[in-house]
Order: C-alpha cells, then sequence, then structure tokens
C-alpha cells in the first residue's frame, strides 16, 4: 500500500487552519486535519452502492433519522465524552457536508451485544425511531464470544432484509483494529462474513478495520502508549476520523445515488 | 479418465498393503511439504506482518491447516500401519495413544504461556477503547471454569487450535486404521457421509462458552485425514498412487486459477467484479469450521498438482536449500509449538517496539530461523542417541545401572 492512493481531497489550507487555530478553536483546527489526518487508501473511502431513503429524505428536505446500533465503540466507549464519540460527531460531520439537511440520530448501541441480539431489536426499538439510515455495528462481541459463524452470517443477512423492510438503508460497519488483542482475538473469519453478506445483499460496508489498521501503519494513531492522555487524545481522534469518514461515504453514496437518477 | 479413476480407486481399496515393499527411503515430500506447512502457520499466525503474503492462503480457498492435516493422515497411517500389520491392533493403539498425549501435553504448554501473554497484556494495556475486545481476558479471570475448559480441549483461544483437532482425529484412529486394512471403502463412504452429514446439519463438538463449537469442526476435517490415510496405506507401492491423467490435471489447474482469482478479488477492489453477486451468492461463505467443499476441492486440486509435478526422487527435495524445510517437518510436533510461540512473541515485537516493515521482514526471518535451529538440535540429539544406542545393543556388557 503506497501513500499516492490516499485520498487527500484539496491542500493549501494553512491560511485557514491559522486563522481556526488563532480563533482558538480546537474542534475547528482537527476538523482541518481530518483531511491529511483521516486519510485512506482510496478504494475503502467511498461507495458506488446508493442510499436511497437517505437521499430521498434529502430532497423532500426533510430530517434524515439515522440509528446507530452496536456495541462497545458505538456506545462510545475510548471517546473522552459522549459528545466526542463517533456516533454524536456523525451529525457534526454530516451538517458540514449537506449544509441544507437536518440530522437526527438514535444511538441504540449496548456494550457487549450479540449481531443477534441487536437483530432482535430492529422490529422495536430499531422502528420506533423510523430511520431513513441505520448503521449497524457488529462482530467483535461474537468473536469474543465465539459464535458460530454460519449463523453470525445468516443474522446479517436477515438482519439487513429486516431494516430494509422499515424503509431503511444500511451501512454495515466491521470490528476495530485492535493490535493487542489480535493474537488472542481473531475477528477476521467475522469480518469475512460480514463482507459476504453486504456482497449478497449489496449493502454498504464501512471498513473500519482496515482504516484504523492504515491510521496505526502510517503512524497517525499510537495505541502502544501507556499514558492515559495520550490514549485518550487518540481514542478521540479515532471517533473522529470515523465520524469523517463515515460522513464522506454517506456523501459518496448519496452522490452516486444521485449519478443513478440522472441516468435513468 | 473415468476407467483410469476406477482402477485408480479399484486399486487403493483392494490392495494389500503387507505386499507392499517399502522402499525404506523416508519419502522427503511429506517432511518437505510439513516443514512448508509449519513456515506458513508461523507466518500466517502474525497478524500484522506483510511477509504472511507468501503463504498459499492468499491465494485460494485452502490453507496451511489443510496441508498440515492432510500430511499428518497419511503419515499416521504409514507410521501406524506398519506396527498394526506387524505387531497388532493394540501395540498401534498404544502407540498412537501415546502420541496423542505428547499432542496433548504441547497443547496444555501452549496454553499456558497464551495465557501469561493475555495475562500480560491485560494488566499493561487498559485503553477503554478497546475493552470490549479485552473481554477474551474476562475467560481468564475465573480458572476454575477456564483451566477446566481447557483441560477438556472445550476452551480453544484463538490460534490454539489445530492441535486439539489433530488430538481428537488421533484418538479415534485405532479404529480407523483397523478398519481401513480391512475395508477401506467403507471407511471412506462412511467418513464422506458424516462430512455430508455435517454439512446438512451443521453439528459439532461442544466448546466453551456453551452453546458454541470447535472452530475446526472434526466431524468436518475427519474427511481430509481419513484420505490422507487412505493414500498413505498404498504408500510406496510401485504403481503411483495416483493416475496421472492430463484431463485431471487440466481441471484440477483450472480450479485452482478459478480460486485465484476468487482470492485476489478480496484483495484487490478492481478485481470485485470477478465475482458478481450471482456468483458470491453461490460461493460464500466459504466455511472453515466445517471444511467448506470449495477449500476440499481446492486443497485436493493442490496435492493432485502438486503430486504431479513433484516425484518422489525429485531432485530439489535433496538440495541443500531444501534441508531447513525438510528438517522442520520432520520434528513437526515441537516445531509447529515453537511456531506458535514464536508467532505470539514476534507478533508482540512488530506491536510493541517496531512495525516497519524492515522489522516484519527481520522477525519473519528470525522465527524461521530459530524453527530450523530447533529442528537441527532435535535431529542431532536423536541420531546421537540412537548412535548410543546401538553402541550398547553392539556391546557384550551389560548396561551400567543408574
Amino acid at each position: 500500500m503506497t501513500r499516492n492512493r490516499r485520498a487527500r481531497p484539496g491542500h493549501g489550507l494553512g491560511l485557514a487552519a491559522a486563522l481556526f487555530l488563532v480563533l482558538g478553536g480546537t474542534a475547528a483546527a482537527e476538523a482541518l486535519d481530518q483531511e491529511t489526518t483521516c486519510a485512506v487508501p482510496e478504494e475503502i473511502a467511498s461507495t458506488k452502492l446508493p442510499l436511497p431513503h437517505v437521499t430521498a429524505k434529502l430532497k423532500a428536505r426533510e430530517a434524515v433519522r439515522i440509528v446507530v446500533i452496536g456495541s462497545g465503540s458505538s456506545s462510545g466507549l475510548g471517546a473522552s465524552s459522549l459528545a466526542e464519540a463517533y456516533p454524536a460527531r456523525l451529525t457534526r460531520e454530516l451538517g458540514k457536508l449537506f449544509p441544507d439537511g437536518k440530522f437526527e440520530l438514535t444511538n441504540l448501541s449496548k456494550r457487549g451485544q450479540l449481531a443477534s441480539e441487536m437483530e432482535a431489536r430492529f422490529a422495536s426499538e430499531v422502528a420506533a425511531a423510523h430511520p431513513a439510515l441505520v448503521i449497524w455495528q457488529s462482530g467483535t462481541a461474537d468473536a469474543v464470544k465465539g459464535v458460530d459463524l454460519a449463523s453470525f452470517g445468516e443474522v446479517l443477512e436477515t438482519g439487513i432484509d429486516k431494516l430494509r423492510a422499515l424503509d431503511a438503508d444500511v451501512i454495515l460497519m466491521n470490528s476495530q483494529y485492535s493490535p493487542h488483542t489480535l493474537t488472542a482475538l481473531d475477528t477476521e473469519p467475522y469480518r469475512d462474513y460480514m463482507r459476504w453478506a453486504i456482497l449478497s445483499r449489496s449493502a454498504i460496508l464501512f471498513h473500519r478495520y482496515t482504516m484504523m489498521k492504515y491510521w496505526v501503519e502510517e503512524g497517525v494513531i499510537d495505541f502502544s502508549s501507556p499514558s492515559k492522555a495520550e490514549q485518550t487524545r487518540n481514542d478521540d481522534l479515532v471517533h473522529g476520523c470515523i465520524a469523517y469518514r463515515l460522513a464522506l461515504l454517506i456523501e459518496s453514496a448519496v452522490k452516486s445515488g444521485a449519478e443513478g437518477d440522472a441516468k435513468e | 479418465m473415468v476407467r483410469r479413476a476406477a482402477r485408480f480407486l479399484k486399486r487403493l481399496f483392494t490392495v494389500d498393503p503387507a505386499e507392499l515393499v517399502p522402499s525404506g527411503q523416508r519419502d522427503l515430500r511429506l517432511d518437505f511439504f510439513r516443514g512448508l506447512a509449519l513456515w506458513f502457520i508461523f507466518l500466517d499466525h502474525i497478524p500484522s506482518n506483510l511477509v504472511n503474503w507468501v503463504t498459499v492462503r492468499n491465494y485460494g480457498f485452502s490453507d496451511a491447516t489443510e496441508i498440515f492435516i492432510f500430511i499428518s493422515g497419511y503419515s499416521a497411517s504409514i507410521a501406524y500401519g506398519g506396527t498394526m500389520r506387524r505387531r497388532g491392533f493394540w501395540l498401534a493403539t498404544a502407540r498412537i495413544l501415546r502420541r496423542c498425549w505428547q499432542l496433548y501435553v504441547a497443547h496444555i504448554f501452549l496454553f499456558v504461556i497464551f495465557t501469561a501473554q493475555i495475562a500480560y497484556v491485560a494488566a499493561r494495556f487498559n485503553n477503554p477503547m478497546f475493552s470490549e475486545e479485552m473481554q477474551i481476558v474476562d475467560f481468564f479471570n475465573d480458572p476454575s471454569a477456564t483451566l477446566v475448559q481447557a483441560l477438556l480441549l472445550k476452551f480453544r483461544p484463538a490460534n490454539l487450535d489445530i492441535l486439539p483437532l489433530y488430538i481428537v482425529l488421533l484418538l479415534v484412529f485405532p479404529l480407523v486404521l483397523w478398519a481401513l486394512e480391512r475395508r477401506p471403502a467403507w471407511v471412506l463412504a462412511a467418513s464422506a457421509f458424516l462430512y455430508g452429514v455435517v454439512l446438512a446439519t451443521h453439528i459439532n463438538l461442544p466448546g466453551y462458552p456453551p452453546g458454541e463449537g470447535w472452530f475446526f469442526n472434526p466431524f468436518a476435517w475427519q474427511i481430509l485425514f481419513v484420505i490422507g490415510a487412505l493414500l498413505g496405506r498404498v504408500h510406496g507401492s510401485a504403481e503411483p498412487a495416483l493416475p496421472r491423467d492430463r484431463v485431471l490435471l487440466g481441471t484440477a489447474l483450472a480450479y485452482l486459477l478459478f480460486a485465484f482469482l476468487v482470492a485476489m478479488s478480496w484483495h484487490i477492489p478492481e478485481l470485485a467484479p470477478i465475482v458478481p453477486q450471482w456468483l458470491g451468492n453461490l460461493i460464500y461463505p466459504i466455511s472453515k469450521t466445517d471444511l467448506d467443499p470449495l477449500r476440499l476441492i481446492h486443497f485436493l486440486s493442490l496435492a493432485y498438482v502438486t503430486m504431479w509435478l513433484v516425484a518422489e526422487d525429485a531432485p530439489f527435495l535433496k538440495w541443500r536449500v531444501s534441508r531447513p524445510l525438510v528438517r522442520c517437518g520432520q520434528q513437526s510436533l515441537y516445531v509447529f509449538c515453537a511456531g506458535i510461540v514464536l508467532s505470539f512473541s514476534g507478533h508482540f515485537f512488530l506491536i510493541e517496539v517496531d512495525d516497519s516493515f524492515v522489522a516484519q521482514l527481520a522477525v519473519s526471518v528470525a522465527g524461521i530461523a530459530l524453527m530450523v535451529a530447533l529442528a537441527y538440535l532435535l535431529g542431532w540429539y536423536r541420531r546421537a542417541e540412537r548412535a548410543e544406542g546401538v553402541e550398547h545393543k553392539g556391546s557384550p556388557r551389560p548396561l551400567p545401572r543408574a
């Protein structure tokens, strides 16, 4: 993997950066950094698949309701506050990309939940939130418990079908890249089944594992530091980058949906 | 082709191994490829290592596990089949069970090392971001459960699941071998039937935590072990064990190419269109747990092509550069265990000290060098012991008492 394959939109924002720094907006400065900090290989940065329900809501200028359902990391573990966790930051990032859009987010994530336990909540709690988009993160808790892979894959597929029956678009998110537990906890088979599920259902996958691995390899984040402050900084950075990349992925899906409409 | 295959099967099922004249020479191919599988298993067990791109799993459906299990079945058949024919069922059984015990002890040893590593990681890294992943450690907070479950082979942490599979396959091997000596066709039929039952019902041995099965389902993987044992049984027959058929070779090569292209589509996004949705629905999921037929056929194709290309007396097997591989294959249990321990340490070095490509290369080379060194040491020791044994036998003096 070489550096020149990174998606790095635009440079020469130094002046703006300086301005932000002068204004003391650390969050804003961070946002600006994201383009370089949160860079990922181009092929996982965007999608050609559409998100028809999100696009329709945006067109109709209605609020886009988003549900995030996942396990520990989606419930905000690691982030210095809930506001810094990726689900909360996602609406802020989307607000920047779609200034006219309105986004309402419900986070139904629970630490340690298995994919099957989440799927059991689709018809009740998720349906009650009337989402146009569901971001479904899973695989880690299942790997910890060693859930049978075939049934994990089946749950993913029926889950996607159930969400679509609620008139919601679906983005799946896979496990985190967790260097220290790699030899003890193998999430790869679960990520494989996730890849096969999105292929069979033409759903979108957010390649969280590959992205985080890339950031570690590029030296953007370093999980080996024992310092608490350094850890929190890294964790916030990861949550921020995930929100940023998710928003860009959604934007690319909305764009490809619009292109699809234009062709018809 | 069909006629040749039928003749081959008939021969496979009717030949009396007792009539085969063993060449007395070790088939170096077994050692060579088992050594290769051990190197691959070591490399594959270091997750963040670019060097593991050289291993077989990246270029098709099957991986080093298949090679290891197949060759284990093949050589178990050679090693214990002779004993059973010459010395009877009970001695062969005793030898097989002794081997099981060695494997079991080795597995528990690896488990202890694994636990120590987990404990160290848990004490040192407590980034809340990974608290969900760290729940894998929680299993170790209750030693009364974990240790007992580990001793029962029900609790098998990731990367420690090959030996338990090998152990249970060997445990029932005396009966399999006994039946193979009498009704090989029935054994294959029974094995295939069990495999079919697994594919239909996913029955598995119970694991821990409760409710989950083995990562390598022994009811499925036994088919590979049995096929290996069946071929190992006629090992050394003058006629080549497998028919050299060009159509069969072409089919195998075509299948390997297909698997190669599919595997490439996993790694190179531009190649994703190779597997359109309908094909994906057809081939996925490719279960490793239940040894998906796609994997089994892939391995058998690979083995067939290898047998075509590499004759028993292929010169390269005796080349000096092949020696390290052959030696590793000859000491497979110890080298396997060393490989697992080294892969833990290697991975640890990469994430803690240096994860550059140079470091990855260095860790890979150093690990393999240590595995080879161990194999040479054990080989030297064994030869020395044997030489001494011969000396004592030859001398009229009684052995000095300890």
